[in-house]
């Protein structure tokens, strides 16, 4: 698997747009509302021109990046807890897995009509939707292999050092595998809270572009939602690959 | 659920008995687990809410059936040919890195509200994680035991039948695990966005009359559904991928 450009890969993907805009251009596909991407393209500049693109964009970004980060911290704190604590495990998992059944989407009308349509109800929904992939895995990932924290106890290390030197290293890939789905869940599930919720950001964007019969505009906002995706996994990884070079490395995360 | 002692689910209990007891039946955020059951009555008597779950369990038994089958058609043949893999990869990663949300909007343009809509929303993200295993499964294929029954001179359909479909079988499920929960979600995602029948819907409309009772009565169903699809997708699992472990 080698990092050369995959020229052929490419090229299919190019070819695919070539065949997509040929199709509707000679109405072989007669969808009334489905734009050929030069029309896409010509609706990215549009919203680009506009600094719609930019303001949606901004506040997507900041609403489902607070709840992230609320999760985050959440998250790891009480995961430690359940996965270093046992009595609290026995006595609190099973309720844990009981709500994550829950669908997390159905979730988005109790926030809704909790915080009605406001910027909290996003954070709200960002945040839920992303504590349950972090907590889960730290809870997994502080459960260290038994042998690890005995051969720690053979070279007498308190049990401060324990935690820090070899629980935590241990947990980390685990946790940051969490912390990478819980920002691609918080960053889907904040788009559906703007999409039924608060009429602001990406979400509505999509849906104002569509009730507009803006074809164009509005896949071109799928476009920027689909490379904003990539992008923040992309920066979650590199800050993960720069902290924690070593833990990652051993995990076969990097 | 692996294990889990059954006592961890006391706090959840008491937290629902205090909401009972300590709860205001008149609260317009909270209300007390008691009027969840008086909040959906009305769908009941009016005959709404065994058509809407009916409705959200067809769209994800057809579209989890659809997006099995595709995922492993696809997944199977991008997997056999280095070539192809390499040809189609980008195009797919792209495709795969759009979420379901941001389809909604656009398949309710371009195909209107309809249950044909709904479909095509939750065929295409729960296609992904079938696709994915059964492209990596069939890449990981001994050579032998693709040459063998050529050997034996099997036709095309024993060889797929007989050899290709019960190695690939445990991979398709291992997908099928996944992508359940999946669809289940899109499935209420696209019902609350567009309002197209469905438990979703309901529980759109019961939030936008601020029916906080029914709110969190439908949310209930919609866990225990959640619940129903995470057991058997899981048990099935376990039994084939069990089998086939014992015969190979």
């Amino acid at each position: 698997m080698g990092r050369r450009l995959n020229i052929v890969g490419a090229a299919v993907f190019v070819l695919g747009l070539g065949l997509w805009e040929l199709v509707v251009r000679t109405g072989v596909l007669t969808f009334s509302y489905l734009p050929p991407p030069s029309d896409v393209a010509v609706g990215l500049g549009e919203l680009f021109g506009s600094g719609e693109l930019a303001t949606a964009l901004g506040h997507t970004l900041f609403a489902a990046l607070t709840g992230w980060a609320i999760a985050a911290v959440l998250g790891v704190v009480a995961g430690s807890v359940l996965g270093l604590v046992r009595p609290v495990w026995t006595y609190a998992m099973a309720s844990l897995e009981a709500l994550r059944a829950l669908p997390i989407v159905a979730f988005v009308p109790v926030a809704v009509l909790l915080y009605g349509f406001s910027v909290q109800t996003e954070i709200m929904v960002s945040c839920y939707a992303a504590l349950w992939p972090i907590l889960l895995n730290t809870v997994n990932g502080m459960r260290t292999e038994a042998r690890m924290v005995e051969s720690g106890r053979v070279l007498r290390l308190s049990p401060a050092a324990v935690l820090w030197k070899i629980r935590l290293p241990a947990a980390t890939a685990t946790i940051v595998v969490g912390l990478r789905l819980g920002l691609t869940t918080s960053l889907v599930l904040t788009l559906v809270a703007e999409m039924v919720g608060n009429p602001a950001g990406l979400g509505f964007l999509l849906v104002e572009k569509g009730q507009a019969l803006q074809p164009g505009q509005m896949f071109a906002a799928v476009f920027v939602i689909g490379v904003t995706g990539i992008v923040l996994n992309g920066l979650v990884m590199g800050a993960a690959r720069l902290a924690f070079r070593g833990q990652l490395a051993s995990a076969g995360e990097a | 659920m692996g294990g889990t002692p059954i006592r961890g689910l006391i706090p959840l209990v008491a937290l629902l008995v205090l909401w009972q007891v300590l709860g205001d039946p008149a609260s317009p955020y909270f209300p007390p687990p008691s009027t969840w059951v008086d909040g959906i009555e009305p769908l009941l008597s009016g005959d709404k809410l065994l058509p809407a779950i009916g409705d959200t369990a067809l769209t994800f038994v057809l579209g989890l059936s659809i997006a099995t089958l595709l995922g492993a058609l696809i997944g199977t043949l991008v997997g056999a040919s280095r070539p192809v893999d390499r040809a189609l990869s980008p195009s797919l990663e792209f495709l795969r890195a759009l979420p379901a949300a941001s389809l909604v909007p656009v398949a309710a343009l371009v195909l209107g509200y309809t249950a044909q809509m709904k479909l095509v929303v939750v065929v295409l993200p729960a296609m992904w994680p079938i696709l994915l295993t059964c492209r990596t499964a069939r890449r990981s294929l001994s050579p032998v035991l693709l040459d063998t029954p050529r050997t034996l001179g099997l036709s095309r359909w024993d060889r797929v039948t007989k050899v290709l479909t019960p190695a690939l079988l445990p991979s398709v499920l291992l997908g099928v695990r996944v992508a359940a929960p999946l669809a289940l979600i899109i499935t209420l995602l696209v019902e609350i966005v567009t309002r197209v029948n469905g438990l979703g819907a309901a529980l759109g409309a019961a939030q936008s009359n601020f029916l906080s009772a029914q709110v969190y009565g439908l949310l209930t169903i919609a866990g225990v559904l959640g619940f129903v699809v995470n057991w058997v997708v899981t048990r099935a699992e376990t039994a084939v991928s069990g089998r086939m472990r014992g015969t190979t």
